[in-house]
């Protein structure tokens, strides 16, 4: 009787220190008990559900590492004027949304590393990196005021050379339009070519009449076909503000290695569209073969003569 | 007496053995567990997570052919890719996250954002569902939005619904004016008006960009190079001659 109920007791008791043991090594991955909570609640014939909460808490992790990153950049982007990008050179009556933009535009621009830069790149550029960036629109740009520019649906910037050649104007627009960054600070380079005073501001020329393409077909602004023949909106040289800017960004799309696939992948969609402006046979071959070599022939067919 | 005694330890015995069992069922059980059950779905309702209430709203401004087939179920992956897996009932955190992470990165306006290409890298279905969701939920003007979320759905497209909402996307009517795609407003200066025509057109020249991407990784007569083309040839209808002439393009080197 005494051995039964000593082995009864014994068995008891061994049972009970198993159960602990399980409990206190029940996962080998060292979850807190909350964790364990949690993996107990879960759907039994889930199994994902048992690492999914380790790797998402790693994933915050990173995530969150990823976010402070981004967000610490965009903070010093759009401080005040006390801030490292543009610093002080916006009008008073700027709006801070204006101002922020540009700046985080800007703080994008800066931080640009490539590892190339293409021929006609290195001779209106310089190396393709931030710095280059930077130095070329803050030696052209002094001053950043508020206007509209004359108006019109899809204005965002311009330069006054015959007022004030070192000022760009921001519109409205700037920070109205959803547009990508990439086309904002495209349109930016584009308008402080406009302040070089040695080279006439870089006037535009007048598109043909009639205005075609190299695939023969009209060449029409905005989606519903506004024919763009006999406007001042093309350019007849690789360096004007159409050339350079186009040249900016496609050297962007094919040598920045810090990048993202979007910026890249809109970099070529904005300058393959920008091509189209360039007029002139030889300038229009010149680009071409700066830096679409590899590019589908479809894309830079020789213009006619 | 002696049979009471033995009567007594085998209770003894029963009960530290059901209680053993029963705690071990929920962690190490299941840790152990080398393979996944093989039912496709499970509807066991969970506590409800702190990321639900945005998936319900997404859940009902998803597309009829979205609907979810039983209530609450809305994150069910279609069955076709649900084969050998388990599905959980409520939208999967991860799903969650990357909508978080996408609405994140829109309203910084950074498309230089490295989690486009490392959090949102890889959409889980659950994902795709709720970006697709959100999609329709933006306004038409907010086209760089729109085309992000394009960009993202494009980069690997592998369900059907991946397939056919690119199709879509170019078929849509074209935006006529960044005020107001409905309202088409006369150009006053097209020199200032750089870049204007594609991003009207910018979710649409996404779609065909990313179309040409696969065709050129994958092929023409691959099952992604044939869907590419079908994107392709639904774009040539297009409305907008920038979408249409860039279908053409396509169509004649593919």
């Amino acid at each position: 009787m005494k051995k039964i109920l000593a082995f009864a007791a014994l068995i008891g008791i061994a049972a009970a220190g198993t159960t602990w043991n399980i409990r206190r090594h029940d996962s080998p991955l060292g979850l807190t008990p909350q964790e364990k909570c949690a993996l107990r609640d879960a759907p039994h014939d889930d199994l994902s559900a048992d690492f999914s909460d380790l790797r998402q808490n790693m994933k915050n992790g990173a995530r969150k590492l990823t976010h402070d990153l981004a967000a610490e950049k965009t903070a010093r982007a759009t401080l005040s004027i006390q801030g490292p990008i543009l610093n002080g050179i916006f009008d008073a009556d700027v709006p801070a949304g204006i101002q922020g933009q540009m700046r985080a535009d800007m703080a994008f621009i800066d931080d640009i590393q490539a590892n190339a830069a293409s021929a006609l790149h290195q001779k209106i550029f310089g190396p393709a990196n931030g710095r280059t960036y930077m130095d070329f629109f803050t030696s052209r740009v002094k001053e950043i005021g508020l206007d509209d520019c004359g108006g019109g649906p899809g204005v965002m910037a311009c330069v006054q050379p015959y007022t004030n050649h070192s000022k760009m104007w921001l519109t409205p627009n700037f920070v109205k339009y959803d547009m990508p960054q990439i086309c904002r600070a495209q349109i930016v380079f584009h308008e402080s070519r406009h302040t070089e005073k040695k080279n006439s501001y870089w006037h535009h020329a007048t598109c043909p009449d009639p205005f075609k393409d190299e695939n023969d077909n009209e060449v029409r602004g905005k989606v519903t076909g506004t024919p763009m023949a006999g406007l001042a909106a093309c350019d007849e040289t690789p360096y004007g503000s159409y050339g350079s800017s186009m040249i900016m960004v496609k050297n962007i799309q094919k040598f920045c290695t810090n990048c993202t696939e979007k910026i890249k992948m809109d970099a070529g969609i904005y300058a393959d569209d920008t091509l189209r402006r360039i007029i002139d046979p030889d300038a229009h071959k010149e680009i071409c073969e700066d830096l679409y070599r590899d590019a589908p022939k479809t894309i830079c067919k020789e213009l006619p003569r | 007496m002696k049979k009471t005694a033995a009567i007594v330890a085998v209770l003894i015995a029963l009960a530290a053995w059901w209680a053993t069992t029963r705690r071990q069922a929920p962690g190490v059980a299941r840790l152990v567990q080398l393979t996944p059950p093989d039912s496709a779905f499970s509807a066991r309702s969970r506590k409800p997570s702190r990321a639900e209430p945005s998936q319900s709203r997404a859940a009902e401004t998803a597309a009829p052919s979205e609907a979810p087939a039983h209530p609450g179920a809305y994150s069910q992956v279609p069955p076709s890719q649900s084969a050998g897996r388990p599905i959980k009932a409520s939208p999967a955190p991860d799903a969650a996250a990357q909508l978080h992470t996408l609405e994140e990165i829109l309203a910084s306006k950074n498309d230089n954002d490295p989690r486009l290409d490392s959090d949102l890298k890889t959409l889980t279905p659950q994902a795709r569902i709720l970006f697709r969701g959100k999609y329709r939920q933006l306004p038409t003007e907010r086209r760089n939005e729109r085309g992000t979320i394009v960009f993202l759905l494009s980069r690997n497209p592998t369900s059907p619904e991946d397939w056919a909402f690119l199709r879509q996307v170019v078929g849509e009517s074209p935006c006529l004016s960044l005020d107001d795609c409905s309202r088409e407003e006369k150009s006053h200066d097209p020199h200032r008006e750089l870049g204007v025509d594609v991003t009207l057109a910018y979710p649409q020249m996404v779609a065909l960009n990313q179309a040409e991407q696969l065709l050129e990784k994958s092929g023409k007569t691959s099952a992604t190079g044939q869907e590419a083309l079908r994107v392709i040839q639904s774009a040539r209808t297009s409305q907008s001659p920038l979408v249409a002439r860039k279908a053409a393009e396509l169509s004649g080197r593919f």
